[in-house]
């Protein structure tokens, strides 16, 4: 569950100053899928940043699962990106010297998993996303949709309750948009996760989102509920 | 994060970059092997060279020094400046004055030389077991067929460093004053070229022709004395005709046509050859028997010894007592400039020092020199040592390099460890792991490659210092002690992580979000 109330977010200082959110409130129940639609500059990523607690809002109450983000120190900041939000970006993020398997292990290690449990459950992760067969190849060896899998199942490898995208499919071509996009359906739906999607495709967020958040200028304009 | 995983990571990022890791490590570890060596070699070197110089004879030997009797210090009366100047030039003056009337007194007192009394009283002093003057002899060896100037001295009955040195025979007995030791090459000269020959030269007589006279005759014979053909027979039968003229001269100095003054002054100066019983160009000569034949010493290394516990190295070997009866004999002077004192063992040299010390005579002995190898080893270590941290500073300069520019590399890979939840801890550690991981296989490195280079220096050394003494090394000239490891290891270690800390801070505090777009 998502509450947001009140929340700003500025870049810089006067007079250069940029607003990216403005008096932005919103809430997004569990288990709920929703898309942020907007032009570019609209600050899509930039609530995204927020959501996912890589970035804080200027002002604003910014409470998910309970945890009111406004108020963690960086230490429990992290911690919150480590289990509670799962993120796919745009250009995927891999790190290019680990192979597939390797990248979907990271979240793992980072927790302190022993590594004996990692393996079973980073093969499981590949299972879903149908890459079991090149766990272990190098990213620059995989295919655009391929990275994505990777990518998407190194943020479910952690089991998050929340689970955010960044045009997940803004660098594949349309074939391959469909796949990714229903893998994640797929995955959000059997994990119940909360989605929330960052699309500047209007019709790729009415096809897969029941709710539809239009940004312009920071602000959000309006709330579609299908 | 687990600090396996941690160092696991670490690992495979030094994989990653396998040339600058190689450098890297080549630098660390030079750095410290030569910590490793030079602690090791320290301690070994030192400890062999005492036992080196505690097995030896010398270690057992005192050198005794005649010294000369402090003068009373000059009083204020006799120094005091009087006069209009400034206080400056006056204290100037008065010191100088003092300095010269010490100086003066010091030079005109007596010497207090090791005359017989001061000999004995030595010798008995408990633990010392022989005492021999230092006096070389100069004289004709004669032989049924043989006779050649040579010069000799005395050697110590009890001495180890001879006995090893022996091609046939045996040292001196303490009471067999009628014994000689004689060289090799003076055996060989004498024509007994095999070693059986050799052997049967022991028990032969020999016969040592001296010349006597008193102080004033032998000034004068060493005046004439050129330095060439020192050892010609024909010199010495010249000497001693022309000390036989000498005397004659002065005995007969009433008749010359010199002032009475003159007469006075030649009479004072030769008088001590007219109260001798022998006259100058009187020969005596001795029977001696041959009891040993030696060789000489290999050429020691330690020179700072051998100039004060040099073994004799003429060609002929008296017993002390022997020695000193025929210098008595001949110089009419019962008192020497120095002796050897030997002592039953190491710990006892010491207090004999002391005791000499007590009587008023200088001494000198390895003993007192051991502190004086320790400074020496000591100063070089400290040398070697700052040299070593040289190295591993300079190397901890190219390490940090390296991290920095590996962190720069790698930002984009920060920023997405960060975003998956590591805490900045996670990626200091990260960082600093990948130092101490370098600093702990370059300490290993340096381990083995020191215990390579310390066996192979330990032969080399050890060939080179026994083939220059007659002494066996004991033990490992590089000696490594737990301690010694550990140091090494800590600084390897230690100088890796500081090397660490300012990229791993640089790398730990990146914001995920700038640092995932630096892809
Ligand atoms: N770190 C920053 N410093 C200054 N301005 C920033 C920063 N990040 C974002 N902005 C500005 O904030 C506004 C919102 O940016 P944001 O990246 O959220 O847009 P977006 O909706 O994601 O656009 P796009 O669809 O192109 O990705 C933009 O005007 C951008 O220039
Ligand atoms: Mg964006």
């Amino acid at each position: 569950m998502i509450q947001a109330e009140q929340i700003f977010k500025y870049f810089g200082n006067e007079p250069s100053r940029v607003t990216a959110v403005e008096d932005l409130n919103l809430t997004v129940e569990a288990g709920a899928k929703i898309s942020i639609v907007g032009r570019s500059g609209s600050g899509k990523t930039t609530l995204l940043n927020l959501l996912s607690g890589l970035d804080r809002p200027t002002s604003g109450r910014l409470v998910i699962e309970g945890r009111e983000l406004s108020r963690l120190n960086q230490n429990e900041m992290a911690d919150y990106r480590l289990r509670c939000v799962g993120v796919v970006f745009q250009s995927f993020q891999l790190i290019p010297q680990r192979t597939a398997a390797q990248n979907v292990e990271l979240p793992l290690i980072i927790r302190g998993m022993p590594a004996n449990k990692r393996v079973r459950i980073v093969a499981d992760a590949l299972l879903r996303v149908g890459l079991e067969h090149r766990a272990s190849h190098f990213p620059y060896a995989l295919s655009g949709g391929e990275q994505q899998r990777v990518a998407i199942a190194r943020a479910i490898v952690k089991r998050p309750s929340l689970l955010l995208a960044d045009e997940p499919t803004g660098n594949l071509d349309s074939q391959t948009t469909t796949e990714i996009m229903q893998l994640i359906m797929q995955i959000a739906e059997e994990s119940n996760l909360t989605l929330v999607l960052v699309s500047h495709d209007h019709e790729l967020a009415v096809k897969y989102s029941e709710r539809i958040v239009t940004m312009c200028d920071g602000r959000m304009s309006e709330v579609i509920a299908k | 994060m687990r600090l396996f995983d941690i160092a696991m990571m670490a690992l495979h990022n030094l994989r990653r970059r396998p040339f600058r890791t190689a450098l890297n490590l080549f630098g660390i570890t030079l750095g410290t092997i030569i910590i490793l060596l030079t602690a090791a070699g320290g301690d070994g070197v030192k400890q062999a060279l005492y036992s080196l110089i505690e097995n030896s004879g010398y270690a057992r030997e005192i050198q005794v020094f005649a010294n000369y009797e402090r003068a009373a210090e000059p009083t204020e009366a006799e120094w005091t400046i009087t006069g209009d100047m400034s206080d400056e030039r006056r204290q100037r003056m008065e010191q100088a004055l003092k300095q010269s009337l010490i100086d003066k007194r010091n030079y005109s007192s007596d010497y207090k030389m090791l005359d017989t009394e001061a000999l004995t009283r030595i010798e008995e002093f408990e633990n010392v077991k022989a005492v021999v003057p230092n006096v070389t002899l100069w004289f004709r060896l004669r032989n049924d067929d043989f006779s050649q100037m040579l010069s000799g001295q005395a050697a110590s009955p009890l001495s180890i460093d001879l006995s090893k040195r022996l091609l046939a025979g045996d040292i001196l007995q303490s009471d067999d004053a009628e014994g000689v030791l004689i060289h090799e090459l003076l055996a060989y000269k004498m024509g007994y070229v095999t070693d059986e020959e050799v052997k049967r030269l022991v028990g032969k007589e020999i016969t040592a022709e001296f010349r006597g006279g008193g102080r004033g005759f032998r000034g004068l014979a060493y005046a004439i004395n050129s330095k060439e053909d020192w050892d010609s027979e024909q010199r010495f039968d010249d000497e001693t005709k022309f000390l036989g003229a000498m005397k004659k001269l002065i005995g007969d100095v009433d008749l010359s046509t010199l002032t009475d003054e003159q007469k006075e002054l030649i009479r004072s100066l030769f008088s001590d050859s007219q109260k001798d019983e022998l006259p100058p160009e009187a020969l005596h000569s001795r029977d001696f028997k041959i009891r040993g034949v030696f060789y000489g010493s290999k050429k020691n290394p330690f020179d700072l010894f051998r100039n004060y516990f040099g073994e004799p190295e003429s060609q002929v070997l008296f017993h002390p007592l022997a020695a000193t009866d025929f210098q008595v004999n001949v110089s009419q002077h019962d008192a020497f400039y120095s002796a050897a004192v030997s002592v039953g063992s190491f710990h006892d040299v010491e207090q004999v020092e002391t005791k000499i010390e007590e009587l008023g005579f200088r001494t000198m002995s390895v003993h007192s020199l051991f502190e004086n190898i320790d400074n020496q080893i000591a100063r070089v270590c400290r040398i070697i040592y700052f040299i070593a941290l040289a190295v591993l500073v300079i190397t901890a300069i190219g390490i940090s390099n390296t991290l920095i520019i590996s962190v720069l590399e790698r930002t984009p890979e920060f920023g997405i460890m960060k975003s998956l939840g590591a805490k900045n801890r996670h990626i200091l550690l990260l960082m600093l792991f990948e130092g101490a991981v370098l600093g702990f296989i370059a300490a290993g490195l340096a381990l083995v490659f020191s215990y390579i280079i310390a066996k192979l220096g330990h032969r080399i050394l050890r060939s080179y210092v026994e083939g220059r003494v007659d002494e066996t090394v004991a033990g490992e000239l590089f000696a490594f002690s737990v301690p010694s490891i550990a140091l090494a290891f800590g600084a390897a270690i230690v100088i890796c992580c500081i090397a660490g800390i300012l990229p791993a801070w640089r790398a730990a505090r990146l914001d995920p979000i700038v640092a995932m777009h630096r892809n």
